[in-house]
């Protein structure tokens, strides 16, 4: 996104099309953030909103000094976490460990049911991503669906670059155990378990 | 987790390692030694499928998309304190009501169905005076008001329509809202503070579930769904046919622009077949009741029909091909 700066100058400024552009671009992962904060997509649609709303009237205070993406996830971010508090609640969703016997929960979003092709799988993680508590939870879902790194997490979430990293994998560890991963025979029974060629 | 048969569990710090190497946030002697240890190793491959996992997110309905963008374009004004655009030399658009562009985009968000216009009147000026006095209370109010809007999307129509603007596409992004929202357009909606309809939130109908469609006979028919407006498209393609068709409406609005601009959107069929899309008539489309003025194109070949936004070009409703 090289050109956002340009379009945030732009906006700044007072171009309606510039700030339409941003939004458009960002809204989807603003969302999916959003989504995976507060576990819930009613509540995710609400939260990105928000975020959007803030966003506009904040763009004015925008100094570049990250990326705008970067200050769109933190806004998304705190937005998603308001809205939990606000309704006095952690994610309202169940985990579903592979083997269990019993019929997995209905999931607190009903469209999740329609749109999942992997229904165990898409839901199970939501469910474990809700089992985390925030402190584990945000840094994570700014990691890996933000894709912002340890320092812009870190800056984001006014934390050390250290304890993003624990957080991160601490984070990782309980999802492990939330999916019961750790229990299955061999790797290869799910797909895309390849080595990772990090960035 | 499944670490070699000769290799015990991993323990944190092994997790935190592995997590950071796949995270790229070693420094070069730590992904060295990583590489070298096989728990480290088969802990990157589990949390990668992880972390793929978790990025699996759902896509945003495309109507949950438009509401939030809209809601948030109608605050831009403030934001900014800029000073409204003006629409400069270009002609101002006489579909334009007194209906502020601001609550007109929330209509537009609103979705529901089309109605063709009467022929004859209008009322532009007034509404570009009226676009321009918009008061910021008033556009909390339509932010407010799309909240509540009912606006509904065949299912596979909203996942196209909510695919990431991003990454290639980036560089086009401007390039398309300046097609759907040429001149004067885009210079009113901004001095309004109303959202433009985003391109891409197209009200179509699942086919599967499409209602029959009707048979229209008059051009001044309230169309009051997609369905509807493909009625209307039937009777214009015919009109148009027989040479009954008074002239094409007067507009710089070029369905083939306005196609690709809304393309995410849009049927295949109305992307490959933009060129041969006319636009035939004026109209009005009734979104949940806000009645709007928008421009219909149809495609005489297939009868597929179209609502434009006469304002910004943006194609708002796309019918069920007959």
């Amino acid at each position: 996104m090289s050109d956002d700066a340009a379009l945030v100058a732009r906006a700044q400024a007072g171009d309606g099309t510039a700030i339409n552009t941003l939004l458009e671009r960002h809204y989807d992962r603003i969302h999916a953030v959003c989504r995976r904060v507060t576990g819930s997509a009613a509540d995710a649609d609400d939260a990105a909103q928000e975020a959007m709303i803030r966003i506009v009237r904040a763009i004015g205070q925008f100094d570049g000094r990250s990326q705008f993406s970067t200050w769109c996830y933190r806004i998304a971010t705190n937005v998603s976490l308001d809205e939990l508090r606000r309704r006095g609640r952690r994610p309202q969703l169940h985990a579903v460990r592979p083997g269990d016997d019993e019929v997995p929960p209905e999931p607190v979003d009903a469209r999740a049911e329609h749109e999942v092709t992997a229904p165990v799988d898409r839901i199970a993680v939501e469910g474990a991503l809700g089992g985390l508590a925030p402190e584990f939870r945000v840094p994570l879902v700014m990691r890996d669906v933000g894709d912002l790194d340890y320092a812009e997490i870190a800056d984001a979430l006014g934390i050390p670059i250290g304890t993003v990293k624990s957080r991160i994998a601490r984070g990782r560890r309980q999802l492990v155990e939330l999916l019961g991963l750790g229990e299955r025979p061999t790797r290869d029974t799910r797909p895309g378990t390849a080595p990772g060629t990090p960035p | 987790m499944t670490p070699p048969p000769d290799h015990p569990l991993p323990n944190d710090h092994q997790f935190e390692v592995a997590s950071a190497y796949l995270d790229g946030e070693l420094d070069h002697d730590a992904r060295l030694a990583a590489r070298a240890n096989p728990v480290v190793m088969g802990l990157v491959a589990d949390l990668q499928a992880l972390q793929e996992a978790v990025d699996d997110v759902p896509a945003p309905a495309a109507a949950t998309r438009a509401r939030a963008i809209a809601a948030a374009m109608a605050e831009f004004p403030n934001a900014t304190g800029a000073a409204a655009p003006t629409s400069g030399g270009a002609p101002r658009p006489r579909w334009v009501r007194p209906l502020t562009l601001a609550a007109a985009a929330v209509a537009v968000v609103a979705a529901g169905a089309v109605v063709v216009q009467s022929r004859g009147g209008s009322d532009g000026d007034h509404a570009t005076d009226a676009a321009a006095v918009t008061d910021a209370s008033g556009l909390e109010s339509s932010a407010e008001r799309t909240s509540t809007s009912a606006y509904e999307m065949a299912p596979e129509m909203a996942n196209d329509a909510a695919a990431p603007a991003g990454g290639d596409d980036a560089g086009d992004a401007d390039a398309t809202a300046t097609m759907a929202a040429p001149d004067a357009a885009a210079s009113t909606v901004a001095a309004a503070g109303g959202a433009p309809p985003a391109a891409g939130d197209v009200t179509t109908e699942d086919a599967a579930g499409a209602e029959p469609i009707p048979v229209i006979t008059d051009v001044d028919t309230v169309a009051a769904s997609p369905s509807e407006l493909a009625g209307l498209g039937v009777f214009l393609a015919d009109q148009a046919g027989a040479g009954a068709l008074p002239p094409s409406p007067n507009t710089s609005c070029s369905f083939a622009d306005a196609a690709r601009a809304s393309a995410a959107a849009l049927s295949d069929e109305a992307v490959s077949r933009a060129d041969a899309v006319e636009i035939l008539a004026d109209g009005r489309y009734s979104f949940d009741g806000a009645v709007r003025d928008v421009l219909v194109a149809v495609d005489r070949d297939t009868l597929r029909t179209f609502a434009l936004d006469p304002d910004t070009c943006v194609v708002l409703v796309e019918s069920p091909a007959p």
